[in-house]
């Protein structure tokens, strides 16, 4: 080997053996950063797979003469709005979608075809299962709410058990790996077998609200014979079934409701549909209707689900999402504090509706205001009105076994926030306004922001955990869509920017790109 | 739950148990069963966890749409008699049968089965009195014992658990056998009969016999191979060509067998490319007539790619390797090397009698070649096509280590076999100054 060469070898051999052996590395730099506890995901771009291409069966179906959109014509799947979604012991995913019940917008209507309410997914992205299948009409849409085929053992079940729900909107898979669906636009909650031929039960009766005299669904607002139904719900959002004994039967599969968009409360059934307790009610702040007394355990009574979401955790409590309030309230299973209308009411300014038990939660949690307003403060600053829509829409554990974090669908903000489960709930405060919280402490980093790149989000709604930790999200209005974000890493500081919440120009919160958390080119402010 | 003591089981049956029922019923294809096999002295243990829709042949009492437990005793004696029947232990070549078994309805959200304590603890306790699980949802869970001669035996095991499935339905193992560590392994109705712990030689062999079924089904490496080839019409001339393609190719093999390589979903696409991209280079090389003096060089980079790609066929058969994973992978080259050779001794003969006849001289080589760069470069712009798409790697301080670590083996290895080669020649020279005849 000449000179020069022998330069070149050593030259080269030399770094790379420093470098290899781990002696020194030019990124030694950036690693030194801090990093955080919270859990970095980064989004799949290509979950789930294309949905399928099927062929069109209605006879009805037009054809405008230029395109072959008749019968036998090939269409595409589209979704509607995904409102709910859930996992099964596979760790195949569940969504519901209101694709047949009225979401698609011109040409989808003549070029596309609305996927089942019900569509499951392998954990490739798949489509692996579908259903009940759509009902073609004669007029367009050429489809209607789908079709139950059968009731409970062909027998009708609870009356009237034609078609999932109207306005579809949580689905939850048990622990029996049976499939439950609620409906925000109606006043049930079906059970069904994993594959969906079989209704197994449904709570409530169709179109049939508890919202006396008239048992209209809808809110009802300050009606004080609501919120009292043994049989009825209205307009509940989703549900959860507890694997473990109740602590009042000591059986197991109770059905918790979050009594939902009609009500304002927290219904409790037995494995069979058998109402056991609830609690709730709507409290209103008599000097200001539009804001909520944020008292303890009550719900808001504005729009977007009081409450939207409840999530049962391995400590044994019910985190219960009331949206428009911009809270969590974590409950106990069966609340051990609770008064009625003939006890005290909880102060001089707000009332409690009927009789419904108003029950004291464990904890309050705070979270981010929603929709770019806030609530006005006791010192006069911020004096906004609340943003109804509220930004706690739903949420999950994270699959550790302690549960050390919590994930939050924060409509309000198009955001995905993770909380410290333990910082959270180490807030005993009694203060219950946003500002009292703890928080943002427990806040520990958030992503998403609006918009319609993969990662971005248009009207999150729903959010969930697979036993693997990938962590998947529903969009409904304009949104129409499933996301899949799978974990990478602790969270890397020098990967994050500020985010500012609305009205609290003084707080920061860590925000990061799901698209790179290795890098992120963007810089935007609040502000 | 139901305890069985010396399971009597249809002699001579040809048919399998378990299974699929010919009916309207949807069936689901990524099923998976879950097993344990456990070695104590003088008994083995075999806990297997079934989903239930795999159960359909064996009727299963229901009360309304859920398992009648109270009174599924007669069909979980079924469950575990077809069980018994359709997994097979062997010992030494012999079937066993099992003495003991226990069986009960589980349902889907049990996690009892990611460890074999709690899985056993698990079958052994009943359902809780009011369990509801739902007629095909959920699983049958069972224990059977095996009187064995020796922990020490050669144990094997074959599964015949709807064969209609093939390999749609896979049946993980976790061996544990006494005082060592376990082992992992996936099988399928389609592997046969499958070894738990082989003897090295076998191991060995059937690692010879995949590495030459590997490189004769490898398409791409056949076809870089014909490419080395074509200007040359005597095996002299690529020794050390073929010598040092096997050298390199060797390397990484090894190397990214233990865990090497770099991760990532980028990287099997991107030896997939690589590959295609060698054929290419080569075919071109050939066309415009290179110096072939040289081209043990270029082979031996190329080489490195193509062990990457055969390591990805070595890695997924690495868990029938047992104990013996250094046999496995030198047998693995091994049986490389001979396909190889077996493909060369084929190859230059014919090679050399259409260059004679009828693709004569250097017009021959340019039409040979420019066939194969024509398939490698489709294959190349298919491949790329989908690296392409594959998220690239972020490139940090673990990623430089180490792509530092291979330049580093690569350049310590080529200095080494630089310095051989010389001290050989040195002492070729001597030997012959001395006997008088040229070195």
């Amino acid at each position: 080997m000449t000179m020069k060469w022998r330069f070149v070898y050593l030259g080269v051999l030399a770094p790379a053996l420093i470098i290899g052996l781990g002696f020194w590395s030019p990124f030694g730099q950036a690693t030194a950063h801090g990093r955080s506890r919270a859990p970095a995901f980064q989004v799949d771009p290509f979950w789930p797979k294309p949905l399928p291409i099927v062929r069109e069966t209605n006879p009805a179906a037009a054809t405008d003469g230029f395109r072959a959109t008749g019968p036998g014509s090939s269409k595409s799947w589209v979704t509607g709005e995904v409102a709910g979604h859930g996992f099964d012991a596979n760790d195949h995913v569940f969504i519901v979608t209101r694709a047949p019940q009225g979401n698609l917008v011109s040409p989808e209507t003549l070029v596309a075809t609305p996927t089942p309410s019900v569509v499951e997914f392998d954990r490739e992205g798949n489509v692996v299962n579908s259903w009940p299948p759509n009902l073609p009409t004669t007029t367009a849409p050429w489809w209607a709410a789908p079709i139950d085929p059968v009731g409970c053992d062909g027998k009708a079940c609870h009356d009237a058990v034609h078609g999932v729900p109207m306005g579809i909107h949580g689905l939850y898979v048990d622990y029996q790996d049976n499939v439950w669906i609620a409906g925000n636009g109606d006043g049930i909650v079906q059970k069904y077998t994993h594959d969906g031929s079989k209704l197994l039960l449904q709570i409530g009766l169709r179109g049939v609200c508890d919202n006396p005299p008239a048992n209209t669904c809808g809110n009802s607002g300050a009606n004080p014979l609501a919120n009292n139904s043994q049989t009825l719900l209205n307009e509940p959002p989703n549900m959860r079934v507890d694997p473990l004994p109740d602590p009042v039967t000591h059986q197991t599969g109770s059905i918790y409701v979050p009594d939902g968009y009609g009500n304002h409360r927290v219904v409790v059934f037995d494995r069979n549909g058998k109402w056991l307790r609830h609690w709730g009610g709507v409290v209103q702040n008599s000097a200001n209707p539009n804001a909520t007394a944020h008292d303890r355990g009550s719900f808001a009574s504005g729009d977007g689900g009081h409450p939207h979401c409840m999530i049962l955790g391995k400590d044994g409590f019910l985190y219960v999402c009331d949206r428009a309030s911009d809270r969590i309230l974590v409950y106990e299973k069966n609340p051990s504090h609770c008064t009625n209308a003939a006890g005290a009411p909880a102060s001089p300014s707000v009332w409690v509706q009927g009789d419904t038990p108003v029950c004291q939660p464990v904890r309050i949690i705070s979270v981010i205001p929603g929709t770019g307003v806030t609530a006005g403060r006791a010192d006069g600053a911020y004096t906004n009105v609340l943003g109804t829509a509220g930004s706690a829409w739903d949420l999950d554990f994270s699959i550790d076994r302690d549960q050390d974090f919590f994930f939050e669908a924060d409509g309000g903000n198009e955001i995905v926030w993770t909380f410290d489960h333990k910082l959270a709930v180490a807030n005993t405060g009694t203060c219950t306004t946003v500002e009292c919280g703890h928080w943002p402490d427990y806040i520990l980093a958030g992503f998403g922001v609006p918009g319609h790149a993969a990662g971005d989000f248009t009207f999150l709604h729903s959010l969930g955990l697979d036993s693997r930790g990938n962590l998947f999200t529903g969009e409904t209005i304009n949104g129409r869509r499933i996301q899949k974000f799978v974990p990478v890493a602790d969270l890397d500081d020098a990967k994050t920017r500020n985010f500012r919440p609305s009205g609290y120009p003084d707080v920061t919160l860590k925000h990061y790109n799901p698209r790179d958390v290795g890098g992120d080119g963007h810089n935007r402010d609040d502000d | 739950m139901i305890r069985h003591r010396g399971l009597a089981l249809s002699a001579a049956a040809a048919f399998t148990f378990l299974g699929l029922a010919a009916l309207a019923h949807e069936f689901k294809l990524d099923s998976v069963i879950t097993s344990f096999v456990k070695l104590d002295p003088g008994q083995a243990h075999l806990v297997v966890r079934l989903p239930l829709h795999l159960t359909r042949t064996i009727k299963i009492p229901v009360k309304g749409v859920w398992i009648d437990l109270d009174t599924s005793g007669p069909a979980l004696e079924k469950l575990l008699a077809g069980l018994g029947h359709d997994i097979t232990l062997f010992e030494d070549g012999r079937a066993l049968s099992p003495r003991s078994a226990v069986g009960r309805f589980s349902l889907p959200s049990d996690r009892s089965f990611r460890e074999y304590e709690t899985a056993v603890e698990h079958v052994a306790r009943p359902p809780e009195p009011d369990t509801q699980i739902f007629i095909d949802q959920g699983y049958f869970d069972a224990h059977l014992t095996y009187a064995i001669r020796s922990a020490s035996s050669r144990f094997a095991i074959q599964t015949q658990v709807a064969p209609e499935l093939k390999d749609y339905l896979k049946m993980t193992i976790r061996y544990l056998p006494p005082g060592e560590e376990g082992q992992a392994m996936m099988i399928t109705s389609e592997s046969g009969r499958v070894s738990l712990n082989p003897e090295w030689y076998r191991a060995g062999a059937s690692f010879v016999v995949l590495g030459i079924k590997h490189i004769l089904t490898g398409y791409d490496h056949l076809l870089f191979l014909l490419c080395l080839v074509i200007p040359f019409l005597r095996l002299r001339e690529v020794a050390a060509i073929i010598t040092a393609f096997t050298v390199a190719h060797s390397f990484t093999l090894l190397g990214s067998a233990y865990g090497l390589g770099p991760g990532g979903d980028w990287f099997p696409p991107f030896v997939e490319t690589a590959i295609a991209a060698s054929i290419v280079w080569m075919a071109l090389e050939n066309i415009a007539g290179v110096d072939l003096r040289r081209r043990w060089l270029i082979t031996g980079l190329f080489g490195l790619v193509h062990g990457f790609g055969f390591s990805y066929g070595l890695k997924e058969n690495l868990m029938f390797a047992g104990h013996h994973l250094v046999v496995a992978l030198l047998s693995f080259n091994v049986g490389i090397e001979i396909g190889q050779i077996a493909v060369l001794a084929v190859m230059l003969p014919v090679l050399a009698l259409l260059r004679k006849s009828v693709l004569k001289g250097r017009v021959g080589v340019i039409i040979l070649s420019a066939l194969v760069a024509h398939t490698g470069w489709h294959w190349m712009v298919d491949r790329a096509a989908i690296f392409w798409k594959t998220p690239w790697p972020q490139f940090d301080g673990r990623a430089l280590m180490t792509l530092a670590r291979w330049v580093a083996g690569l350049l310590i290895a080529f200095g080494l076999v630089r310095w051989l080669g010389r001290r050989a020649a040195e002492v070729l020279a001597r030997r012959a100054a001395a006997t008088g005849r040229p070195s």
